[in-house]
């Protein structure tokens, strides 16, 4: 039960808009959830999104689940537990019954339920269709059509899913758009799992060897630093470089677990003059003929295995290996040889869950398995105290670090070791308390080094206002070259948000200061409104503004955007502006969404003596989601 | 109209294009919310829609006439005003027209405005503007914009508002000569019966941020002082508000460091 104790803590702001008028559909809901989840623009936005992602696909069977699978599901806390562990006993709940069992949580109960299967699917086909099409003021096209457009279809029962998307950018042609697809299939007999098309793969916990950036460092993830994760999920991301192509498997029988994958894709890059890789192209545009150019220049093969026992019911070990192979010589800045077109990386890991703590370790590396070591522990001394600790020392290229190496493409450290603490409290009950510390030492591929330490304290005061918090962060890096650069930077966050019977708002104050040597300091904020207005049943809009004055880009700020259903991201603050959207959204037919979304950004930057122009983007976005269920 | 056709309007008039090329700054509204240096976005105790479209006063009616003879005592910037507010059911309708200019330079607001109280302590509003400027023998443009207005009650003293003016901004070259769009958070609190004390925050691009105080005291029955102070404009202000049976007569001075004071009168008829 350790990880029913470890949810306890899980911080959840909604409130109980008990005569709200509830039109959310399950993507706003879920936009919700993570608007008040993640405070922190670290890159753990899309983990939480793909995880939420993976089990709305993959449901679990509320009636023959175990409690340590439904622990595992995104947002879960202690009274939804609760809540789950009474509705099992009463077998065929359906879905609204069990959404209205606890009208105190309906929105966590209405999460919760997308991940839930709460009637066999074998008879019905679920299918889900979408069409956006964006156009951006700041893009002017001569020939090729000036929108963005997106496809997405999805097709799913309960053995199996097919899903694919199309992308074409503004100013490309059709050809050069991207698609996605997938294929899974679920598990029967000795089969977990099977995709064909695009995935993401992970091997171990994910502390190494995983398809994206695992590692983050924020008060909001402490309960979120350790937990079992699924080795392959399909995605129709566009985003080619940070997934894989091909035909991943996991096969299970009795203790034994064997995955096996191969992935073959094509890169976009910049040849030198010897007709070698020189940079890598990530931004995914081919609209012109120098964008065209960069396209499909290199191939790239991975294939994996990886086999995992449970050696009692409380351990695993598991090793594997990954091979990746290019078909050309990539001579790319960051890395230390100029010949990397082949690598193989094998790894070794274990975990250890017992009643109130957890250790993982995960080790990889070419030659030596133990280059690079992770190390995570989760301690729970009682069901209000929630500790976390974590170690890293890599001293691979960070290359050699991910399943696909050249996926993260800013990362360019060559060592790193460095420390993670959290903790997460809730005495007295009248208020929580979440805080992390993370200490680092970088070495970059020029012998660059970096030091710092990161410490950040989160306090909801309950006796104050229970839908209010309070986040304070400090960051003091230190990097060692002939002028020893050190740089604090404090922060701190204040954000509230509450629910009426027909209006959600959500407000945030944020104000930073950056101190660096020899400099004046550099101070920026942002102020954020947030209205969401339930016009009638069918009918939605939400107005968003937020302005800002961010000194420099070092002392940039960052705010959460919701694109319209299914689309959140952080984007940077700089410069001097204001941000506005509108969105209106309107359901047709009982079935199908219909969204528009307008938005502007002005903004202000000063440059030496200039009096720049001031810059607006604006962009429209409309968006159609149809469902048949 | 039905709330769809209410909101396909608005977003089909958000799209036009709107080039006006002039200042249409929020110099003089009426006395009363000149006294507080324009402060006041959150305020319980007066409503104008061209400080916040959104009020939570639900019975509030009254005609009004402003006259400004001459700003910073210049007699060729003088404004005439007429303010109407009609309520019913918690829901408020404005409109006002304000001339500003000389002879050959002319200034017009045309507002149209529209205040739900959605909930007891909440209201959203939204303001149509038309803005028509005209040189004589030069040029004369008219050009539609969008505010929008909220305002909560936080607690029994205590309201909360916040304004987006000029939803609608265009992104012509003809940048120095664009209505700003300025985006205001106001408190105010209601100390008592008598009298209210409100802080606002403006923020347009480019601009520094402007904090206003402004407050108001009922020192007789019939009898309200005001006075306000706006950081960045360097106004000083204060006023009188005299009830008559349904007539109010109010006047404002505003003094500006350097440009020097402004003077507005007003009669206002209430309807109720």
């Amino acid at each position: 039960m350790i990880n029913i104790l470890s949810a306890i803590l899980l911080i959840n702001n909604f409130q109980t808009p008990s005569d709200t008028i509830f039109t959310l559909t399950d993507e706003e809901v879920t936009d919700e959830f993570i608007k008040n989840q993640i405070t922190e623009e670290s890159s753990n936005i899309t983990l939480l999104l793909e995880k939420i992602e993976y089990y709305k696909i993959n449901k679990i069977d509320i009636n023959n689940s175990d409690i340590s699978e439904i622990i595992l599901l995104p947002g879960m806390n202690n009274p939804i537990l609760e809540n789950i562990i009474q509705i099992k006993k009463d077998k065929n709940i359906s879905r609204n019954e069990f959404i209205n069992y606890d009208p105190e949580n309906y929105i966590m109960m209405r999460f919760i339920s997308q991940f839930l299967n709460f009637e066999s699917l074998n008879e019905t086909v679920n299918i889900k269709i979408r069409e956006r099409i964006i156009n951006k003021s700041s893009f002017e096209s001569k020939s090729n059509s000036p929108y963005t457009n997106y496809t997405k279809l999805q097709f799913e029962t309960s053995d199996y899913q097919i899903a694919s998307s199309f992308e074409r950018d503004a100013g490309e042609l059709s050809k050069y758009g991207s698609i996605a697809f997938y294929f899974q299939l679920n598990q029967r007999d000795i089969l977990n799992k099977l995709i064909i098309g695009n995935y993401n793969a992970q091997i171990g916990q994910g502390l190494l060897l995983s398809s994206k950036s695992k590692l983050w460092h924020s008060t909001s993830d402490v309960d979120e630093m350790i937990k079992e994760e699924n080795k392959f999920r399909g995605t129709v991301s566009t985003e080619t470089e940070n997934i894989l192509k091909g035909i991943a498997t996991s096969l299970k029988y009795k203790n034994l677990d064997f995955d096996l994958f191969y992935s073959s894709k094509k890169l976009s890059a910049t040849l030198d003059s010897l007709g070698n890789i020189k940079s890598f192209y990530d931004a995914g545009y081919y609209r012109t003929e120098t964008e065209i150019a960069k396209i499909n220049q290199l191939h790239e093969k991975l294939f994996g295995i990886v086999l995992s026992y449970k050696l009692f019911p409380n351990i695993i070990i598991g090793t594997g290996f990954r091979r990746a192979n290019y078909t050309k010589i990539i001579s790319d800045k960051y890395l230390e040889t100029s010949n990397f077109n082949e690598s193989i990386v094998k790894t070794i890991y274990t975990n250890l869950n017992f009643n109130n703590f957890k250790i993982v370790t995960d080790f990889s590396g070419k030659e030596n398995i133990f280059v690079n070591k992770g190390f995570g522990l989760q301690f729970l001394p009682t069901n209000k105290i929630n500790i976390v600790f974590h170690f890293r020392d890599y001293s691979d290229l960070y290359n050699e670090r991910y399943v696909n190496p050249f996926s993260i493409q800013s990362s360019n450290n060559k060592k790193e070791v460095g420390m993670y603490y959290g903790i997460e409290m809730n005495i007295p009950k009248q208020f929580i308390l979440n805080a992390f510390a993370d200490n680092y030492k970088i070495t970059e591929y020029n012998f660059i080094q970096n030091s710092g330490s990161e410490i950040g304290i989160k306090i909801i005061p309950k006796f104050v206002l229970n839908n209010f918090f309070i986040e304070l962060k400090r960051k003091n890096n230190f990097i060692l070259t002939e002028t020893n650069k050190n740089t604090v930077i404090d922060k701190i966050r204040l954000q509230y948000s509450r629910d009426y019977k027909k209006i959600k708002i959500s407000n945030k104050i944020e104000y930073l200061i950056l101190k660096s040597t020899n400099n004046i300091p550099q101070k920026s904020y942002q102020i954020s409104n947030n209205i969401n207005y339930f016009i009638s049943e069918k009918l939605k809009l939400h107005l968003a503004v937020t302005i800002y004055k961010t000194s420099s880009y070092e002392s940039r700020l960052y705010d959460f955007n919701s694109n319209s259903s299914g689309y959140i991201y952080f984007s940077p603050l700089i410069g001097d502006g204001i941000k506005t959207s509108l969105v209106l959204n309107y359901l047709v037919f009982e079935k199908i969404k219909s969204s528009i979304r307008y938005s502007s950004n002005s903004v202000y930057k000063s440059k030496d003596n200039y009096s720049l122009p001031i810059e607006r983007n604006n962009e429209l976005i409309l968006q159609f989601d149809f469902k048949n269920y | 109209m039905n709330s769809v056709n209410l909101i396909s309007s608005f977003f089909l008039i958000l799209f036009l294009r709107s080039n006006l090329i002039s200042g249409f700054e929020r110099v003089i509204i009426h006395p009363i919310a000149n006294a507080k240096s324009l402060a006041g976005v959150a305020s319980k105790k007066m409503y104008f829609a061209e400080l916040n479209p959104a009020t939570l006063l639900s019975d509030y009616q009254n005609i009004s006439f402003t006259n400004t003879p001459s700003e910073f005592g210049l007699i060729e910037l003088k404004s005439n005003n007429l303010i109407l507010n009609y309520s019913t059911n918690g829901k408020i309708y404005s409109g006002s027209i304000k001339k500003f200019g000389s002879d050959i330079y002319n200034e017009s607001n045309y507002i149209l405005s529209f205040s739900n109280l959605i909930e007891d302590n909440i209201a959203i509003g939204l303001n149509l503007n038309f803005n028509h400027l005209q040189i004589i023998n030069y040029s004369s443009v008219i050009e539609p914009t969008f505010d929008f207005g909220f305002v909560m009650q936080l607690n029994d003293d205590v309201t909360a508002a916040f304004v987006a003016s000029n939803l609608n901004i265009e992104t012509l070259n003809k940048l120095e000569n664009e209505i700003p769009m300025i985006v205001t958070w106001g408190i105010a609190y209601q100390y008592s019966d008598k009298g209210e004390l409100c802080f606002d925050f403006v923020k347009s691009v480019s601009d520094d941020p402007e904090i206003i105080v402004g407050f108001e005291y009922e020192i007789h029955q019939q009898i309200t002082i005001m006075g306000g102070i706006n950081s960045a404009r360097s106004f000083y202000s204060s006023g009188v508000k005299i009830n008559w049976e349904n007539l109010d007569f109010s006047f404002s001075i505003n003094q500006h460091l350097i440009l020097g004071s402004t003077n507005s009168f007003a009669i206002s008829y209430n309807l109720q």
